[in-house]
C-alpha cells in the first residue's frame, strides 16, 4: 500500500546563514550572498566570487566524533541535522533509520590537505589523518555513530543532482513503507580544487550570476547544507510531529548526450519534470511555482527553459535561487528544496535576481521580484548534474492535498 | 516479483571477461603479484592484466577517459553483450544504471590536484576535471551505451557493490525500469595502496582471508557489471539467467557484529528464507581485522560446517568492485552447483571455528547462498542468491 509522505523537520546552512529564520528572511528579500572567496586565493582563476558560509563556527557538543578530525562539509552537514532534528522532534537514540545523503566532493578539503602535504614533504612522511573524512561515504555512517541511528547509509554522488536524488529515494523509502522515516539531504563545500575544476572549464561567471538572463556568463559556485526528516504521515501523527509539507513526486533520468553539457532540447529535464508529475499524479497546470536548476551558464537555462516550456503553461513562475546562494553542487537540490518549501509555507515567489534582460530564446515567467501575494500550493524543484543526471521533486502543501 | 542476474561482465585482477574469470574462479587462480605498477611500493597487488581498451571498445571518445572509467565500459559492455542487450532495440528510457564507487578516477583526482598545486589554477586541465569526478564512470557508461533512464552513483567501502546491487533492485520492483546495470570498478592508485598502508589495514606481500593473523589486505582494482530485470522479462527474451537475486540489503548499527548479524537475518528475512537455507556463503574476507568480526556476526547466524569461501585471494581487495566480483562469483557457483575454493590461508582465526573453510569438494546441491561485504565504518551489506 502506498503511504504518504511528509516533511517533519528542515534543517538549513546557506551563505544566506545558519538556520531556517534567516534563510527565510535573505529569501523573501532577495538577498545577494555571493562575494569574493575569502577561503582560499582565487585571484589567478577568471571569476572570483562565490557564495560561502560566513562566519561559521561549529560548536555542537559532540558526544562520539572529534570536532578537530571533521572536515567542513562534516560541520555543515551536522548543523544543518541537529535543526532539522529539533524542529522534528526526533529522538535518534537507538531509532532505525536510514540515512541518505548526497555530496559531490565529499571530504575532498581534507583530501587536499592530505595529499598536498604529501607534495610538499613526501608521503611517507605525513600523517593519514585527514583522510579519515575524505570518504564521502564516511560523513552518513559519522552522523548515524554520533546520534545512535542504526540501519542503510546511502550516500549518492550524482553531481549536482546528488541531494535531490537522496531525497527523492528517501521520498520511495517511505512511500513504499520500507521505512517509516528517513533523514535525507544534502551539502558541499567551497573547495578549491572544484573551484579550480569549473574554472577550468570557463563556467564560472566573471561578473554576476544571472540565470536566464542573455547575458549570462556563467555560474557562482556556493557552499552549504540541507537535511530534511522524512516520514510515513500517519507515523508522523502517531508520534505528535507536526508536517510541514508533502512530498508526492520524485523523477529521475538521465541524458546520455555530454559527460559535462546538458541535452540542448532539454529531453531528460523534461522527462525528469514529467515523471515526477506522474508520480505525484496531477497535471503541469496545477504546479503554482518551479525553482529552477537555472545555473547561469548558457547551455543549462536554455535547455531547462526549453523543457519547462514543453510542459508548463507560459505563466507559471519560475525562478532560479543560485543568483543569491551559488551553486551548492551536492547541496543544491537539497538546500533549493528547502527554498521551495518556504514558497509554499510563507506564500511567496522567491526572486531570480540580477536578471536584466531575459534571453530572446527563453520563452517562460521568470520572477525578479519577490512576490508576496502568491498562493503556493504546488512546487517543482529541479536538479540537473554532469554527466546528465536529472531530478524533479514536487512538494505539495498540505491544504492543497486535502490533509 | 523476481529478479534476476541476466548478464555478467567482468575486468579482474584474476582474468579479463567473463570466461576467463569463470576459469579462475573455480580453479581458485589468483590474480596477486608484485606491483608492476608501482614498483617502489614494495607491496604485491592484484593488477589487471592483459587488458586492451581501444581491441574490445571502439569508441573514440572514451579513448582518455580514467582508467576505472575504461574497466567499467568493458565489463558494461560485456554484461550487456551477455544478457543480449548490446546493440539491440529496447526502450533506452527504461534501462537504469546504478554505479558503486569507492575511490572513483583517483589518478586523475590526483594528477588535478598535483597540477593545481605545482602550477596554478591557469594550467589545471579541464578534461582532467571532467574525469576526475566521482561519477565520472556513471556518466560516461550512460552516455556510452544511451542508458536514459535513472542513473546513480552511489559511494561506499566494501558495500558499496551491494548496496548499488539493493539500489537497483528498488528501481525494477518499483517498475521505473525494465532493466538495470550495476556496476562497480575501482583502479589501483599508488596513493591508495599507501593511505591504507598507513592505517595498518595492507599486509605488504600476501593477502590470507580469514587468518588467524589479521596482517591485512593488499589492494586490487577492476571492474564487475551484471544486468539485473525481472525474471518474467529475461524468460520473454530467450535469456538464461545467471541466478535469482532474492534481496540485497544493507545496515550498520553502532557495532560491527551487531550491523553483520542483524543484516545477514534481514537478508535472509527479505529472501524468505532460513539461515538453514543457505548452501554457501561467499565472504567479505581479506585477511583484515575486519575478518574476525564477520567470523563472529556470521557464525551467530549460521549452523556449523557451512561452506565459506572468500574470493579475494584471486581479485585482491577492490571494495565495491570486489564485493560485486563476490556477488558475481557467488551466482556462477550457483548456476555450476560448483563450491567456490579457498587458498591456502594458514591457519583460521577462532571466529571462524563454525565454518567449513577448507573445501575440497568441488560439487555439492547448491540451493541459495549469502554474499556479505563489511565496512569500516560498522556497516554491511548481504545478499541472498538463488539457483535458477
Amino acid at each position: 500500500m502506498i503511504k504518504r509522505v511528509v516533511v517533519t523537520g528542515m534543517g538549513i546552512i546557506s551563505p544566506h546563514g545558519a538556520g531556517y529564520s534567516e534563510n527565510l528572511k535573505a529569501l523573501n528579500e532577495g538577498r545577494d550572498s555571493i562575494s569574493e572567496i575569502t577561503l582560499f586565493d582565487s585571484s589567478s582563476c577568471r571569476g572570483t566570487t562565490g557564495g560561502e558560509v560566513r562566519g561559521f563556527s561549529f560548536d555542537a557538543h559532540l558526544k562520539r566524533l572529534r570536532a578537530s578530525r571533521l572536515d567542513r562539509s562534516s560541520k555543515l552537514l551536522l548543523t544543518a541535522f541537529e535543526e532539522a532534528r529539533e524542529a522534528a522532534s526526533f529522538s535518534t537514540g537507538g531509532v532505525e533509520c536510514p540515512v541518505l545523503l548526497g555530496t559531490t566532493l565529499g571530504g575532498m578539503i581534507s583530501g587536499m590537505k592530505y595529499h598536498g602535504a604529501g607534495l610538499k614533504n613526501g608521503f611517507e612522511h605525513i600523517s593519514p589523518a585527514p583522510l579519515v573524512d575524505y570518504f564521502a561515504h564516511t560523513h552518513a555512517r559519522n552522523l548515524m555513530n554520533e546520534y545512535g541511528l542504526s540501519g542503510e547509509s546511502l550516500t549518492f554522488s550524482d553531481a549536482c543532482a546528488s541531494g535531490a536524488h537522496a531525497i527523492g529515494r528517501a521520498f520511495r523509502m517511505v512511500r513504499s513503507g520500507e521505512s517509516v522515516i528517513a533523514v535525507a539531504g544534502g551539502y558541499d563545500t567551497m573547495c578549491e580544487f572544484t573551484f579550480a575544476g569549473f574554472n577550468s572549464l570557463q563556467a564560472v561567471t566573471v561578473s554576476k550570476c544571472r540565470p536566464f538572463d542573455r547575458d549570462r556568463d556563467g555560474l557562482a559556485l556556493g557552499e552549504g547544507a540541507a537535511i530534511f526528516i522524512v516520514e510515513e504521515m500517519e507515523h508522523a501523527r502517531r508520534r505528535g510531529a507536526v508536517p510541514i509539507v508533502e512530498i508526492t513526486g520524485y523523477g529521475s533520468t538521465s541524458d546520455a548526450y555530454h559527460i559535462t553539457r546538458p541535452s540542448p532540447d532539454g529531453d531528460g529535464a523534461r522527462r525528469a519534470m514529467e515523471g515526477a508529475l506522474n508520480d505525484a499524479g496531477i497535471d503541469a497546470s496545477k504546479v503554482d511555482y518551479i525553482n529552477a536548476h537555472g545555473t547561469g551558464t548558457v547551455y543549462n537555462d536554455l535547455m531547462e527553459a526549453r523543457a519547462i516550456s514543453a510542459i508548463f503553461k507560459k505563466s507559471t513562475p519560475v525562478s532560479s535561487t543560485k543568483a543569491m546562494i551559488g551553486h551548492l553542487l551536492g547541496g543544491a537540490g537539497a538546500v533549493e528544496a528547502v527554498f521551495t518549501i518556504m514558497a509554499i509555507k510563507g506564500g511567496f515567489l522567491p526572486p531570480n535576481i540580477n536578471l536584466r534582460n531575459i534571453d530572446p530564446g527563453i520563452d517562460i515567467s521568470i520572477t525578479t521580484e519577490s512576490d508576496c501575494r502568491a498562493v503556493v500550493g504546488t512546487a517543482l524543484s529541479n536538479s540537473f548534474g554532469f554527466g546528465g543526471a536529472n531530478a524533479s521533486l514536487i512538494f505539495q502543501d498540505l491544504t492543497e492535498v486535502g490533509i | 516479483m523476481r529478479v534476476v542476474i541476466s548478464g555478467i561482465g567482468l575486468v579482474t585482477p584474476a582474468g579479463v571477461g567473463k570466461e576467463c574469470f569463470e576459469e579462475a574462479v573455480f580453479d581458485a587462480h589468483s590474480g596477486i603479484g608484485p606491483s608492476s605498477r608501482f614498483p617502489d611500493s614494495g607491496f604485491a597487488s592484484a593488477e589487471v592484466k592483459g587488458f586492451d581498451f581501444a581491441n574490445v571498445f571502439a569508441d573514440r571518445r572514451f579513448r582518455r577517459s580514467a582508467t576505472v572509467t575504461r574497466y567499467g565500459l568493458c565489463a558494461v559492455k560485456e554484461s550487456l553483450e551477455d544478457a543480449g542487450l548490446f546493440n539491440t532495440e529496447y526502450n533506452l528510457e527504461r534501462a537504469g544504471l546504478v554505479v558503486g564507487v569507492t575511490h572513483g578516477a583517483i589518478g586523475m583526482t590526483c594528477d588535478f590536484h598535483e597540477d593545481l598545486v605545482r602550477e596554478g589554477p591557469e594550467s589545471v586541465s579541464p578534461a582532467l576535471f571532467s574525469d576526475s569526478v566521482l561519477n565520472a564512470p556513471t556518466g560516461n557508461t550512460s552516455l556510452a551505451f544511451a542508458i536514459r533512464g535513472p542513473s546513480h552513483t552511489i559511494i561506499g567501502g566494501p558495500t558499496v557493490g551491494i548496496q548499488a546491487l539493493s539500489l537497483a533492485l528498488s528501481l525494477i520492483k518499483e517498475g521505473a525500469v525494465d532493466f538495470v546495470v550495476v556496476l562497480s570498478c575501482e583502479e589501483l592508485s599508488e596513493r591508495v595502496i599507501e593511505a591504507y598502508k598507513k592505517f595498518r589495514l595492507t599486509s605488504g606481500t600476501e593477502m590470507r582471508p580469514f587468518n588467524m593473523e589479521h596482517a591485512g589486505f593488499l589492494c586490487g582494482e577492476g571492474a564487475a557489471a551484471l544486468v539485473l530485470e525481472s525474471h518474467e522479462r529475461a524468460l520473454s527474451r530467450g535469456v538464461t539467467p545467471v541466478a535469482e537475486v532474492c534481496s540485497a540489503v544493507v545496515g550498520g548499527s553502532e557495532s560491527s557484529v551487531e550491523s553483520i548479524e542483524r543484516g545477514a537475518r534481514r537478508a535472509l528475512k527479505a529472501a524468505g528464507v532460513e539461515a538453514a537455507d543457505i548452501s554457501a556463503v561467499t565472504a567479505c574476507a581479506n585477511g583484515s581485522k575486519m575478518d574476525a568480526h564477520e567470523g563472529v556476526g556470521l557464525g551467530r547466524v549460521f549452523a556449523h560446517s557451512l561452506p565459506v569461501s572468500s574470493i579475494k585471494q584471486l581479485t585482491g581487495e577492490s571494495f565495491g568492485a570486489s564485493t560485486l566480483m563476490s556477488v558475481i562469483a557467488s551466482a556462477l557457483s550457483l548456476k555450476r552447483n560448483r563450491v567456490l575454493l579457498n587458498r591456502d590461508f594458514g591457519q583460521a582465526g577462532p571466529e571462524w571455528s563454525w565454518a567449513s573453510l577448507r573445501v575440497r569438494s568441488a560439487s555439492t546441491d547448491l540451493t541459495s547462498t549469502l554474499v556479505s561485504s563489511v565496512g569500516l565504518l560498522n556497516e554491511a551489506a548481504f545478499t541472498v542468491l538463488k539457483r535458477l
